[in-house]
Formats: C-alpha cells, sequence, structure tokens
C-alpha cells in the first residue's frame, strides 16, 4: 500500500518524497483487501452514526470524506449506487475520489 | 498559440471574474500539448527504445575497452596520477584486467572473456569510449545518465520521449521501468520520473517476477458492480475538476485510473511469460537454476513482450541500489572486481545478448533501439588495499544497437590506460542529443516550458554524435 505510493527507503533520509501519479496506485486504492476492509468499516459507521435512512447515510458520508454537504447530482447518484449494491461499494468509491485524496 | 475554448460575449463578461483564470489555465495546458505533439520532427528511425541500465559502474577496463598497455604496465603506478585519491581513497598501481579480451565477430573487436554471447554481436554495436559523466556519485550519476542532470526531479528522458510520442498502445504505460529483482537503483524512482513534465509521463516499474499487484478485480466485486462503482466515481472526479479546472494532478489521477481499467485487460496478456515457447525460455535462460540469471532472463521477456505491444521507452535494470557489501548486489566493484563480475556478467551476458537476438529475429529490431548504459566507469588502477576499481567518471563505454545505429561503429578513445577520454571525448548530452536524433527529434526543439525556462532534456548543452548515427 505504502509502497506504491512512494515511501521513501527508511534507511536514508528524504527531506522532500518523490510524488508520482500511477496506475499502480488507482489498482491498490481499488483493488487491496485494505482498502475493501475500510470501505467495509465506513459502511458500519455510517450505519452507526446516521441510522438507517439512506439520505442521511450519504450526507453523513459526505460530511466524513470531503466536509461538505453532497451536491443534488451526487446524493442522487450516490442513492442509486447503494440500492444497486450496497454502502460498502459506495463507501470504496469515496475513498477513491481525488477529492478524498488530493486536499486543495 | 491560438486558443481552442471560444466563449460568447455574455459567457465571457460574465465569467471574466472566476472563470478566466481557469479558461487561460486550460488554454495553456491544452496548447502545450499541440506543441508536444504526436509526430517527430523529422522521419524517425527508432519508434521504440530498450534502455539497459547496469547500476553501480560498470568498469569499462574489464568489459569493452581493451587496454594492452595494462596488461604490460600491471604493478606500476599510473604516470601522472601516483598518488591519487578517488571517490574511496587512495589508490594503488595499474592493475590489469583478471580476464583475457578475445577478439569478435567480423570486426575483430576486442571484448572481455567475461561477455561472450553480447560478444557475438559487436558487428551490430556501436561504441562510445569517450563518455564521461559530471558526478563520481551513484545517485547523481545515475540521475545524469537517466534525466540528464545530476539533481534530482527533472524529466527522465523516456518521459521526455513519451511527451514528444506518446503511446503506441493505449492499454499499456508508454514508459515502463523494469527494476532487477534484487532491488531498485541509486535514486529509485528519480531514474522513471515525468520531473515537471505531465505526471502521466513517468514510467510505471514492474517486473516479470512481481505481476502488478491488485491488479485482479476482488473475488467478492462482480464486474458489474465495478463498472457502477466506476461510473459513480468518474461523476464525482468531473464535478471535483470543474472546480480545479486545468489542474494536471487531478487529470493525471484520472487518467491513471482510466489506464488501470485497461491495464487490467492487457497487462495480465503482457505479462504472461508461460506464453513463451521452450525455446525462448532457454534461448534467455528462463528457467536457469541460478536464481539472478533466471529473474534478469525473464525481465528480459518481459521487455520484448511490452516493446511488441507498443510501449515506446522501457528501462531495464540488470543490478540494483547498493547493499552494506560492495558489489554484491551491482556493479560497484571496489573490493573484489573478479567474484563480483564473475557473479554479475553471467547474468547480463547471456539474456541481453538472447534479447538482441530475439529481437532481430521477431523483426523489431528494424525500428527499436537498444541502449547500453551505466553511470561512470572505473580505475585502471585497484584501490589500495583491495582487489577492485574505485570510481571513474573521466572514462566509460556506454553502446547502441538496433534501429538507425551503424553497426560497428567506434566513437572516441581513451588514453592507454583507460584512465580519461582522451579523443572525442563525450558527454552525457551528446548521448541523449543522439538518442532522441534516431527517433526523429531534435533535442533544441523539444522543449517544455517551466520557471521561466523552456526545458530540455539536454539542457542547454550536447551535439548529435554522427558516428553512430547510419547515414
Amino acid at each position: 500500500m505504502l509502497g506504491t505510493h512512494d515511501c521513501p527507503d527508511s534507511t536514508i533520509p528524504e527531506p522532500k518524497r518523490v510524488v508520482t501519479t500511477t496506475p499502480l496506485q488507482a489498482l491498490t486504492l481499488l483493488n487491496s483487501s485494505f482498502i475493501l476492509d475500510q470501505a467495509q468499516y465506513f459502511a458500519e459507521r455510517l450505519e452507526r452514526e446516521a441510522g438507517k435512512n439512506r439520505t442521511v447515510q450519504i450526507e453523513r458520508a459526505f460530511r466524513l470524506a470531503f466536509g461538505r454537504a453532497p451536491k443534488p447530482a451526487e446524493a442522487a447518484a450516490a442513492a442509486a449506487l447503494i440500492g444497486e449494491h450496497g454502502l460498502a461499494v459506495f463507501c470504496r468509491a469515496l475513498l477513491n475520489a481525488n477529492e478524498f485524496v488530493y486536499v486543495m | 498559440m491560438s486558443c481552442k475554448h471560444w466563449l460568447g460575449r455574455r459567457e465571457f463578461l460574465g465569467e471574466i471574474a472566476d472563470g478566466l483564470k481557469g479558461v487561460a489555465l486550460a488554454c495553456l495546458l491544452a496548447d502545450k500539448k499541440l506543441l508536444a505533439g504526436q509526430q517527430p520532427h523529422f522521419p524517425a528511425k527508432a519508434k521504440r527504445v530498450i534502455q539497459i541500465f547496469c547500476p553501480g559502474a560498470v568498469s569499462q577496463i574489464d568489459t569493452f575497452d581493451y587496454k594492452p598497455e595494462l596488461v604490460k604496465r600491471h604493478g606500476q603506478p599510473l604516470p601522472g596520477e601516483e598518488n591519487f585519491v578517488s571517490f574511496q581513497g587512495a589508490n594503488g598501481n595499474l592493475m590489469q584486467s583478471p580476464w583475457t579480451f578475445r577478439q569478435r565477430g567480423q570486426s575483430g573487436k576486442f571484448v572481455s572473456d567475461l561477455l561472450p554471447n553480447l560478444g557475438e554481436l559487436v558487428d551490430d554495436m556501436a561504441f562510445i569510449h569517450s563518455m564521461t559523466a559530471k558526478s563520481n556519485t551513484h545517485g547523481p550519476a545515475c540521475c545524469q545518465m537517466n534525466t540528464g542532470f545530476v539533481t534530482e526531479g527533472f524529466p527522465s528522458a523516456g518521459a521526455w520521449v513519451s511527451y514528444a510520442l506518446g503511446t503506441e498502445n493505449q492499454n499499456l504505460p508508454a514508459f515502463v521501468a523494469i527494476p532487477d529483482v534484487r532491488g531498485i537503483p541509486p535514486s529509485g524512482p528519480a531514474n522513471w520520473t515525468a520531473g515537471f513534465l505531465p505526471a502521466e509521463h513517468q514510467a510505471i516499474a514492474f517486473t516479470a517476477q512481481e505481476p502488478i499487484r491488485n491488479l485482479d478485480r476482488p473475488q467478492k466485486i462482480s464486474a458489474q458492480t465495478d463498472d457502477d462503482t466506476r461510473g459513480f466515481l468518474r461523476l464525482l472526479n468531473k464535478l471535483h475538476a470543474e472546480e480545479h479546472p486545468g489542474n494536471s494532478e487531478l487529470a493525471a489521477r484520472v487518467a491513471a485510473y482510466e489506464l488501470a481499467a485497461r491495464m487490467q485487460l492487457s497487462a495480465p496478456e503482457a505479462a504472461d511469460l508461460s506464453k513463451e515457447t521452450k525455446t525462448t525460455r532457454e534461448l534467455y535462460g528462463a528457467d536457469d537454476p541460478n536464481f539472478l540469471i533466471a529473474s534478469y532472463a525473464r525481465n528480459c521477456i518481459l521487455a520484448r513482450r511490452l516493446i511488441e505491444r507498443g510501449v515506446r521507452f522501457i528501462q531495464l535494470y540488470c543490478g540494483s541500489r547498493a547493499s552494506g557489501v560492495d558489489g554484491l548486489l551491482n556493479w560497484d566493484a571496489h573490493k573484489t572486481l573478479k567474484e563480483d563480475y564473475e557473479r554479475h556478467c553471467p547474468i547480463l551476458d547471456r539474456a541481453t545478448a538472447a534479447l538482441i537476438k530475439d529481437l532481430k529475429t521477431r523483426g523489431l529490431l528494424d525500428d527499436t533501439l537498444v541502449l547500453w548504459t551505466t553511470e561512470f566507469g572505473r580505475m585502471p588502477t585497484h584501490q589500495s588495499g583491495t582487489l577492485g576499481r574505485d570510481h571513474n567518471p573521466d572514462a566509460f563505454t556506454v553502446w547502441m544497437l538496433g534501429a538507425g545505429v551503424r553497426s560497428g561503429a567506434s566513437y572516441g578513445t581513451t588514453d592507454d590506460f583507460g584512465r580519461r577520454a582522451v579523443d572525442k571525448a563525450a558527454t552525457i548530452y551528446d548521448f541523449h542529443a543522439t538518442v532522441l536524433h534516431l527517433l526523429g527529434l531534435d533535442h533544441e526543439k523539444l522543449t517544455y516550458y517551466h520557471n521561466g525556462i523552456n526545458r530540455r532534456l539536454t539542457d542547454v548543452h550536447g551535439s548529435v554524435i554522427k558516428e553512430v548515427v547510419k547515414s
């Protein structure tokens, strides 16, 4: 996980990390068992904190992941995704979004 | 340059406050893409490159630069530099190569007995014996050979080529780095970074030993679920990008996901060596009982398969970063030259020669350029108290072979002992200018505007070495 995200060699000082953007990172964040587990934990957290109401769950998820409310288009698409494939799948997508990965 | 994004007057006035900055930036980036283009500046001889890199600094004196005077004066001090202190310390006397040099091919070029298989191919090679480097330290010197600069952060030659020419296969990266099974080279990913070029031009690093991790969709996630997830992700990223127009990092990340999706389909096939015939596997040594020989052999086969599938530029490493023991994992034979090179040369020799022969048989050598490189050379003297050689950036050998290369050429010479380039000393800038030339690119015209400078792979230096180019 860290290896694909430019973790430096721990025996050597690295004052400024080389930053890369690669498909290998995309594959790690999409398919690694670590991320799948985290998506599951995220989904369980949403159920705990937002109950069973889907709209509230989506709102809570965006607040946690992006620090904001979802746009109408996003909320609608999220609801459709959750309806079809479940909360954990929706959470997996959030963990992969540019807005989650980058601090702008 | 003209801007492709036209606004109606009302939109234009309405957007002045917020939109203009983004529009201008988007324009600038679009123009940069136009500047690069996908076409070479003039007809290319080579369409693709395999660069073999041996980190640790291969001794020219023990491989390709035959010095009979060194044999005669073995045990005598190096004239004019009797008390020379090089990278690791004081030097002893001149030390002849522990191996015999023999004449090879039609040309009769002398090559060390360490490299019999590569020796058979000398007639096709163009040697540069007078190469020089700016640094005598591995990290900076590896950077210079691969990026043209001794400091990290500059685009690799492969990134420049990806930027200039793009990829021939949309389903694979344009630029791939294949590190040695023993580990990454000195300076690691800085050797294949995109630097200030758009992030998509960096190499993807993978080997035959470590198939790309996480390539497969997780078992509990169906293809439909995956598709729908990506669709949702695309929407999130699209809306996010609209708030940050012209951000190349975000765009690169989106592109990385798209490429990852295509690679999930194409990469398993490309990296599947089981499809190779027994004859081919034996030619390379893919099943040799020596794990290191077999590993490098498999990486060579992988390189050929990637070339066949249109990857533009491959860095293929034979040797890794230094370990605690000099010369153990790479070519840095400070102490025990004989043991070290008798370990490393069999790994390099057979599979590299097999790769070249295989490319030739498949007709790929007609438009593929093969480069053999290292970061600097070694001293003709032994180090004081050891039977190894210290660093020498003032003389080393590199060679080229394949598309557009003048077979049997030999450019530049070193002095009687291989200590310094004395005739037609060449720089890494010259080397890169020549590589770009063979790809149909003018090294002075391939530029990228960054921090107030029109940047080049060759900085403000370099000339094409015409003597190694087929006329």
